[in-house]
């Protein structure tokens, strides 16, 4: 890694955690309102 | 007004609903890709500043969530329709759903770029908590309220919730950009870079088709719910 590449490496915050933390929430509440929907369906197949 | 026949069908049974799933999930699998692997690094903000391509398509989704809820609040009221009333919930859910998703996502992004989770100087982040609890307030009067009279009710709350969309996307304007931290990206002409822009459309796709996806399945779901509510009287 050149000089210059090395610089713009180190002074780019690592925020990883924050990235990380953000997607998982996101897919979280997308896998909880699947998951809802699916509860709703069964209950609506049992009443049948 | 006559009704239209209800399905019978379980839509996650239909070749349409297979079809729509596959494309959705190679839309985002695509976008996905595009963010973690294609895009670099923000200078800035680091790796955090990712969020934003879902962060703002979640946005998009709640915004395409009230447009099917305005459609849905004005056809109830005027056709008293029982699918424009299942359009008007499914699509207050789902907007519930992808606003609560904007609020946290941008509160996470907040905190590790600006170490500013939430303020109630910034107009953007109040306008779209108001929304947010509009939102909240369709899902709550929908459980809580007498069964004959929620759609009602809900439609012309459904319909103040839309007309609260413009004000959360003009919000920004309200004060210059230096006195908030909400960032203006796309109108003050950032994302220069091709492959920024190009993730951020495909991400905004992706997301907003997953939310349309969603509202059709709540939609039949909750059409399925009032064929089951009639036969069980």
């Amino acid at each position: 890694m050149n000089e210059v590449a090395q610089q713009i490496t180190q002074q780019v915050p690592d925020t990883f955690n924050g990235m990380f933390i953000g997607y998982s929430v996101f897919w979280i509440g997308i896998a909880l309102y699947v998951v809802f929907l699916g509860i709703k369906l069964k209950h609506l197949e049992k009443r049948k | 007004m006559s009704q239209p026949s209800i399905p019978n069908t379980n839509p996650f049974k239909s070749e349409l609903f297979t079809v729509a799933t596959v494309l959705v999930a190679a839309w985002i699998t695509y976008a996905m890709h595009l963010v973690f692997t294609v895009v670099p690094n923000e200078v800035t903000m680091g790796a955090v500043q990712r969020i934003f391509y879902f962060h703002v398509g979640s946005a998009f989704a709640t915004y395409a969530a009230a447009f099917c809820m305005l459609i849905g609040s004005l056809g109830f009221l005027a056709l008293k329709q029982n699918h424009l009333d299942s359009l008007q919930l499914a699509a207050a859910e789902v907007g519930l759903l992808f606003c609560s998703l904007v609020l946290i996502t941008g509160m996470i992004w907040g905190q590790f770029a600006w170490n500013l989770a939430f303020s109630f100087r910034e107009p953007r982040l109040v306008s779209t908590l108001v929304l947010w609890l509009l939102f909240v307030a369709l899902v709550a009067l929908r459980k809580f309220a007498d069964r004959e009279q929620a759609p009602a009710f809900c439609a012309v709350l459904g319909i103040l919730g839309a007309i609260m969309v413009p004000v959360v996307v003009f919000s920004v304007k309200l004060l210059s950009p230096i006195a908030q931290l909400h960032p203006v990206v796309v109108e003050h002409g950032g994302l220069r870079e091709a492959t920024f822009r190009t993730t951020f459309w495909v991400a905004n796709g992706a997301v907003v088709s997953m939310g349309l996806l969603f509202i059709w399945i709540r939609h039949r779901i909750a059409l399925l719910e009032i064929r089951s509510n009639e036969q069980n009287i």
